[in-house]
């Protein structure tokens, strides 16, 4: 017994150097409840479950510890930069004062992928498709900016939530940016928010933490154990930072072509990414596919170099404060 | 090969080394704060007690507080690793190719679960290959209490309750309160000084009271101290005071004791009800064993064994698993 006990308390170390997450909470007896149900058993507002179902059904991939493979854009040079992102080879070359900033390494991370479609439009737009396109459209915008760039996948590939958050780790990044798309009830609701980590107070952010979770293993009481050990988690402030930044940006930039769009707001929620990764993070539902209206512009490269825009100025601001604070002290 | 076991606690650190020596130090680090402290100390660093009665001088460092290494900040890392440097320079580590250390590290349960990662990187180069586990577990692994055991560790930031079940803990198994020796301090401080307005003193006064003086129940004795009250050396009464203190960690205590045990199998429930464990600095309260089994009786009862001589309970245990460990082990835990 000894003898397993200290194997188990090697192989609990072995996890961390290797970056893996804990294991799932649950207890091996549980089982995987039908989607369905399960929502159900969370109250949550008919509506939302009713879009919930509507949506595929997404299998569980293994969870591993090895990194994906992913091509990675590195900023780090001006010229390195202007080189991997040749349309800009025109534009204005880089501050080089941006090297100093507290910020150097972003993650983007296009939700969802491979079999995992995300949530869809009425006319069968994917969500997987529009995070990637606006995820890149992002990265080619900061790496002007003088950022160093890590996606957690350049190609339509499932990458588990995990894998996403192990990357994110291991390539160090200091920051965090989750892109999605909502699906909200009912079809005329449509508005941008973003997220970062901690307990969310609203059964209706828990149902969206819930459809972003689907496939880590972890159960929503899962998260809330895990949240409730992790009680002085000391990126939030930066975290909720970030996550005001980014909605400010987007919220200003959007308006600029609709000035009804509502702002949802910068709010909580227990998001598996979130938890896993090391930096601050958030998540930010950028658009509304349940939406008609926004469907539809999504479907135009336009818009979604505008909601790029927006999320590289958040980005940026975000960094800038950072530096600001950091030299003011 | 040197192994050692450290206990990194919020309020002491002790170590156990391979080479028989041990030692324990307050988990203090203080820098000079400017250049005449530099001159005065004549030291860039001062760690443990020296830190402490320099306070005045240094900017002072508690690296886990409240059982948390402060991710982001520099000084926080940079103060848990002179600390760890600190005590392997005093068991005669020598950290070169000639003496590679192994260490094994407990650290708060609420450390282990959000900054694992963190510690590791934090103590690169201080050891060549480093394990890190939980405060109780390393007590646990110490005492041979591995199985059908409670182990209530109660420290100065946090209370770690550990169930054993003959396995390596899961997160089920243990639990952990920012209720402890700390928290004692901060209410009685702040309950002395609503009775006594006047009196002058600082908390560390108030920590060293305690440790003389602490228990719960029915006193035996009246506590009294001599403060300054305007400058006057005076006699004051604190008898109340230190009890409701030193009370305030028993209901949550017992709550969190009940709650972990119907999470043991129904067979083992009065093992291990009649096997708890009071380990930590906070479990020589006075009086406190039997207080808490009082409280079990309404559950079927109880016995709880006091360890008397808590400092290098969770240092003695460390050093036992890096004995225990095999060479094929250490060689995955080099950092
Ligand atoms: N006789 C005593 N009575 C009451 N409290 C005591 C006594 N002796 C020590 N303590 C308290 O115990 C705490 C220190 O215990 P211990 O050394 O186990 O803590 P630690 O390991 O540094 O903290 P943690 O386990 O939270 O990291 C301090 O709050 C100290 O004041
Ligand atoms: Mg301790
Ligand atoms: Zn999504």
């Amino acid at each position: 017994m000894k003898a397993r006990i200290l194997s188990d308390a090697v192989g609990d170390n072995v996890d961390t150097i290797t970056g893996a997450l804990p294991k799932p909470l649950r207890h091996e007896h549980r089982r995987r409840v039908p989607r369905g149900s399960r929502l159900g058993l969370l109250a949550i507002p008919v509506g939302i479950g009713i879009a919930l179902l509507g949506m595929p059904g997404r299998p569980l991939p293994p969870p591993t510890t090895a990194p994906p493979a992913v091509s990675i854009v590195t900023g780090a040079a001006p010229t390195a930069a202007a080189a991997t992102v040749d349309r800009h080879a025109l534009s204005r070359p880089v501050d080089p004062g941006v090297l100093e900033l507290g910020v150097r390494r972003v993650i983007l991370d296009a939700g969802h992928g491979g079999d995992n479609h995300g949530t869809a439009s009425a006319t069968g737009l994917q969500e997987k498709t529009l995070t990637l396109d606006i995820a890149l459209r992002t990265r080619d915008l900061i790496v002007m900016k003088g950022f160093d760039v890590v996606m957690t996948r350049t190609e339509d590939a499932a990458v588990s939530l995990q894998e996403r958050a192990t990357l994110a780790n291991g390539r160090h990044g200091d920051i965090f940016v989750s892109i999605h798309l909502n699906a909200l009830r009912p079809a005329a609701a449509r508005g941008i928010e973003t997220y970062y980590l901690g307990p969310s107070d609203s059964p209706e952010h828990d149902a969206i933490a819930a459809v972003e979770n689907e496939e880590s293993g972890y159960s929503l009481s899962d998260m809330r154990t895990l949240l409730d050990k992790i009680y002085a988690d000391a990126r939030r402030d930066e975290s909720r930072r970030l996550a005001t930044a980014v909605q400010q940006a987007l919220i200003h930039r959007v308006r600029q072509i609709d000035p009804d769009m509502a702002n949802r707001g910068v709010k909580m929620a227990p998001f598996v990414v979130l938890i896993a990764t090391d930096m601050p993070a958030i998540l930010a539902e950028v658009s509304c596919l349940s939406n008609a209206d926004e469907a539809d512009r999504l479907k135009t490269p336009g818009y979604r170099q505008t909601l790029a825009e927006a999320l590289a100025s958040g980005i940026q601001a975000f960094a800038g404060a950072e530096r600001t604070q950091a030299s003011g002290s | 090969m040197l192994s050692v076991g450290i206990d990194l606690g919020t309020s002491r650190s002790a170590i156990s080394s391979s080479n028989g020596e041990q030692f324990v130090v307050d988990s203090f680090v203080g820098w000079p704060a400017d250049l005449v402290a530099r001159k005065v100390l004549q030291k860039d660093l001062l760690v443990g007690r020296d830190a402490l009665d320099n306070r005045t001088m240094l900017e002072l460092h508690r690296p886990l507080e409240r059982g948390l290494l402060k991710e982001g900040s520099d000084r926080d890392v940079e103060a848990a690793r002179e600390l760890l440097r600190h005590l392997l320079s005093l068991v005669g580590a020598k950290g070169n190719k000639a003496q590679p250390v192994r260490a094994v590290v407990g650290v708060p349960a609420a450390a282990l679960r959000t900054n694992k990662q963190y510690l590791r990187t934090a103590l690169k180069g201080v050891v060549d290959s480093l394990m890190i586990v939980s405060e109780p577990f390393a007590v646990a692994y110490g005492l041979n209490a591995l199985l059908h055991t409670m182990i209530i560790d109660i420290g100065a930031g946090t209370t770690d309750f550990v169930v054993m079940k003959g396995r390596y803990p899961t997160e089920d198994d243990q639990r952990s309160l920012t209720i402890a020796g700390d928290s004692i301090d901060t209410y009685l401080q702040k309950l002395i000084q609503a009775k006594y307005p006047d009196a002058g003193f600082t908390i560390f006064m108030v920590r060293e009271w305690k440790e003389k003086h602490s228990f719960v129940g029915e006193p035996t004795d009246r506590v009294v101290v001599t403060v300054p009250m305007s400058g006057v050396p005076t006699q004051i009464d604190i008898t109340d005071e230190m009890r409701a203190a030193c009370e305030s960690i028993v209901a949550p205590i017992v709550e969190t004791m009940l709650d972990l045990l119907p999470h043991v199998e129904p067979e083992f429930q009065e093992r291990v009800r009649k096997n708890i464990i009071l380990a930590g600095g906070g479990g020589l309260i006075r009086n406190l064993g039997p207080t808490l089994e009082r409280a079990l009786e309404k559950v079927g009862g109880g016995k709880i064994r006091v360890i008397e001589a808590p400092v290098f309970c969770g240092s003695d245990g460390g050093l036992a698993l890096a004995k225990d460990a095999q060479d094929s082990d250490w060689d995955r835990l080099v950092n």
